[in-house]
């Protein structure tokens, strides 16, 4: 049995131990916006948060997280309570066809924790993730905007 | 009015359905044609009223726009909303929009029409006639695809727009007619016919029963442009908080009771046959395996869990033979291309006294351009889900072509049309892999079909991303053979292109440039991929191929390439001022500047004009693209937002095409499996782009879901021939 902690409830899986994150997150948790991408760690699109930092999970062994707190899109805002990513977001109007943006919107929270004041490079160097609508115009303004508010909100 | 692919597609679809309702011999058949009767009939016995096309009011006042526009991420519903709150007068806060049904009642005849007949409606006895025409022809097509730019501008410009006109009219009419006052005395505003003298009003709900039993006026009186509240703002879009927030909208997340899961793999050979797989026995006994299900393109796993599923399709070992034709080569693929075109006498488009055979002598310049099969490579990776449900069977998946799939399905499930229900949902990519125009491009929606035939209940298939590169509908690999004479003052007086083409369209490879003598000659050359759209179509192909030639050209005469491109657009002053605006916007001070090159390319396309200028520099020899200045007229933007982010992301696909792309065959296999070897532009290769919208008030709307792609590779390929040598062959790097 696979224990698993996500966006702070408690789940107990009966998978492989080598069963991808993503997998278990979207079909044994049922948590869907957590999205497939490419299934070798080069597109972003499964990014989640694990205590913190950003990472791929369609290459990440559930066993390997068991005890780790796990927090997907579902757990990062809510439309009362957006987090500042995805009220920046919301104000740029950044999705286009939106399937990459909640792995895109999981790795910008994690960067703007380690980059309070990007600058255009820290963001080209620093956000991998792929959208091949090509919103990365504004994905780097919101991003901009986002660090900002949390300077600013003091969170 | 040039002829496209498509509209040759179209047109061939035309003749052909005007040949088919000729042999039935029902001239009638065309002049019963009832666009509004038979979407009526689709919301029989619900609380819809429809007092127009697309157009349904409830008895509560809620405005819902039932419209054929797929969600691919071009933020047309949104758009076609803005039309209506204007056009119809609605309430903001009580309309909606919501994707037609997969059904004939909603073809996208004003697409076609857009295409064949232009902007504007045709009226009177022969243009009603010809758009009936059309409108048969559409529907007996199955022609209901989200493509070409046509969201917008066609179906949300010239059908809801002028059903809108037309509806509001009528409203105003029997809510005058209810309030005891004349027409000329009420105005309609918020869903309300207003009496503005009495301030009694009447709310749209109240009158949609009696409007929805009424024929429309005969034709409209559109609102005067000064007085849009919508139009022209930049709306959000109402799909972007469910895009934030991770809901479960796209095929992916689709869930169904007792769903289980299929992913397949296709034969080692590229385009191969299966005929068996060798360990049937060992996949079949893996944890969760439930069926195996051999098909002529792939074969498939199915599985309690999707992981399961593709990782026992990984597992099977299977036999194919090599395709009609004998294993692809690249090398031989490319070499036949390029010889194809060199001799190309297919399809012909000329201007002046055109040119015949090639052109030679010492005032002749000449280049040979390539460009590769391209993937689409969408985002989400193709799925689609199938089950049963009250004697019908249910499809869902994205799509650009709900009618096209359902039609499809009911064909692979052999059911009839009515059996079979299409859940088009919102997709995470098109840019052409889903068109539905072309068999190919629904091999995902066949192939689950296929799957559910053989284990029946309810069952996902999700393809890997490995699966969805090796078997697209591919962006056609195409050469251009180009040749231009030039006269004594530097400018061409004689212009031939030789191309290659899956489909033969040389019209569309007619530069807006004037150039006294001109000839396109296409190969109509076959494909050894199975071939589809891709974002731009042809016009990338073309575009790439004239905007790098007239850049040689202008180099080889010693002019600047922005003077040498406004000289050959004389006349044409909506051409010139976005070439003129780009080189404002970009600071154009010629081709090099210290360390960074630029270059500019333009192109009219969809309706729109653009003009583009890269700034590039070379990084261990390597092009690294800085920035992108963008000038883009669309007549009218309907939601300026929207146009810029189509055109930021049309210059990403562009930067991409240009630096990425390649599909390789080596002993019959396709090397490229993944975004590892499969390369697409991300913030490595994020150049700042500048995007300024020009108006054209009075112009047609232009599309704007492809426009900017065309002339970023040129650019990108223009600004580098300043610095080194001239690349031709594209993609430039990976």
């Amino acid at each position: 049995m696979i224990r698993l902690n996500v966006n702070g409830a408690e789940h107990t899986l009966d998978v492989e131990p080598e069963m991808p994150l993503l997998w278990a997150i979207r079909e044994e948790i049922g948590l869907r916006g957590t999205k497939f991408g490419c299934g070798l760690a080069q597109c972003g699109a499964c990014t989640v948060h694990i205590d913190g930092r950003a990472v791929r999970s369609c290459v990440t062994p559930v066993s390997a997280v068991q005890g780790s707190a796990i927090t997907t899109i579902e757990g990062l805002g809510t439309r009362d309570e957006p987090h500042p990513v995805q009220q920046a977001w919301l104000d740029h109007q950044v999705p286009q066809c939106g399937f990459c943006q909640c792995g895109m919107q999981m790795a910008a929270a994690a960067f703007i924790e380690n980059h309070p004041n990007p600058t255009d490079a820290d963001i080209h160097r620093g956000i991998t993730n792929v959208c091949r609508c090509g919103c990365y115009e504004r994905i780097r303004s919101a991003i901009k905007d986002a660090a900002a508010a949390k300077r600013g909100g003091g969170q | 009015m040039k002829i496209t692919r498509r509209g040759l597609l179209i047109s061939a679809g035309i003749i052909g359905g005007g040949v088919l309702i000729g042999a039935l011999g029902v001239g009638g058949y065309i002049a019963s044609y009832d666009e509004l009767g038979q979407q009526r009939a689709i919301v029989e016995g619900t609380n819809l009223k429809m007092v127009a096309q697309f157009l349904t009011i409830t008895p509560d006042n809620v405005v819902t726009v039932i419209a054929p526009t797929t969600e691919m991420g071009q933020g047309s519903q949104t758009s076609i909303l803005q039309i209506v709150l204007d056009e119809l007068d609605a309430d903001p806060a009580k309309t909606r929009f919501e994707l037609a049904p997969a059904d004939p009642a909603f073809a996208v005849h004003d697409a076609i029409a857009s295409l064949l007949l232009g902007a504007e409606t045709q009226e009177g006895f022969v243009g009603t006639f010809v758009e009936r025409l059309v409108g048969r022809v559409a529907q007996l097509g199955g022609l209901q695809f989200t493509g070409g730019s046509t969201g917008t501008k066609a179906t949300g410009w010239r059908g809801v727009r002028r059903a809108a006109a037309l509806a509001r009219m009528r409203l105003a009419e029997v809510g005058a007619d209810r309030l005891g006052v004349s027409p000329s005395e009420v105005t309609t505003r918020d869903s309300h016919v207003v009496h503005e003298a009495s301030g009694r009003k009447v709310s749209y709900g109240e009158l949609a029963d009696t409007v929805a039993g009424l024929p429309l006026p005969s034709s409209p009186t559109y609102k005067a442009p000064e007085t849009y509240r919508f139009i022209g703002t930049r709306h959000p879009r109402f799909d972007i908080p469910e895009k934030v927030f991770g809901d479960p909208v796209y095929g992916m997340d689709v869930e169904v009771q007792g769903m289980r899961f299929a992913a397949v793999a296709p034969p080692p050979l590229a385009q191969g046959r299966v005929t068996g797989v060798r360990n049937e026995a060992a996949v079949r006994a893996r944890r969760g395996v439930e069926a195996i299900v051999i098909m002529e393109d792939a074969v498939a796993v199915v599985a309690d869990n999707p992981w399961r599923a593709e990782q026992a399709a990984r597992a099977l070992e299977i036999v194919c033979e090599a395709p009609e034709g004998g294993p692809l080569d690249g090398a031989a693929l490319f070499a036949a291309r390029v010889e194809a075109a060199a001799s190309a006498s297919g399809g012909v488009a000329s201007e002046g006294d055109g040119v015949s055979g090639t052109l030679s002598g010492a005032d002749v310049h000449e280049a040979t351009y390539t460009t590769p099969h391209y993937a689409h490579a969408p985002m989400e990776p193709l799925n689609c889900t199938v089950w049963e449900e009250a004697g019908k069977v249910h499809v869902a998946t994205g799509v650009q072509g709900p009618l096209a799939a359902r039609n499809q399905a009911a064909s692979a499930l052999g059911r009839s049309f009515g059996d079979v229900v299409l859940h088009a949902k919102t997709m995470g990519g098109g840019f052409g892999r889903r068109n539905g125009l072309m068999g190919s491009s629904l091999n995902y929606v066949r192939q689950a079909c296929e799957i559910h035939n053989a284990v029946g209940g309810a069952v996902k298939l999700i393809w890997s991303r490995e699966a969805g590169l090796r078997m697209s509908s591919y962006h056609p690999a195409d050469v251009g053979h180009m040749q231009a004479r030039l006269g004594a003052d530097g400018y061409p007086t004689h212009w031939l292109a030789r191309q290659f083409y899956a489909v033969s369209s040389p019209a569309e490879a007619i530069p807006a440039y004037r150039i006294p003598n001109l000839a396109v000659r296409s190969a109509n050359g076959t494909s050894a991929l199975p071939y589809g759209f891709w974002r731009s179509v042809d016009a990338f192909c073309n575009t790439l191929f004239i905007e790098s030639f007239v850049d040689e050209l202008a180099e080889r005469a010693d002019i600047d390439p922005v003077a040498y491109r406004l000289a050959m657009l004389e006349g044409q002053p909506r051409h010139q001022r976005v070439l003129k605006t780009v080189a404002q916007q970009a600071g154009w001070k010629g081709r090099r500047v210290g360390d960074k090159g630029y270059g500019v390319a333009f192109v009219e396309a969809f309706g729109t004009l653009v003009a583009v200028v890269a700034e590039v520099s070379l990084v261990r020899d390597q092009p690294r693209v800085h920035q992108v200045w963008c000038a883009v007229d669309c007549g009218l933007p309907i939601n300026p937002g929207s146009v810029e982010a189509q055109a930021q992301g049309g210059i990403f696909w562009g930067v991409s095409a240009a630096l990425y792309g390649r599909t390789d065959f080596e002993n019959g296999a396709m090397v490229q499996s993944n975004f590892h070897n499969y390369r697409v532009a991300t913030f490595r290769d994020a150049p700042l782009v500048h995007v300024e919208i020009l108006t054209s008030p009075g112009a047609e709307v232009g599309g704007m879901g492809e426009a900017t792609t065309p002339p970023t590779a040129p650019a990108i390929a223009n600004a580098i021939a300043a610095l080194t040598d001239r690349p031709r062959n594209f993609p430039l790097l990976a």
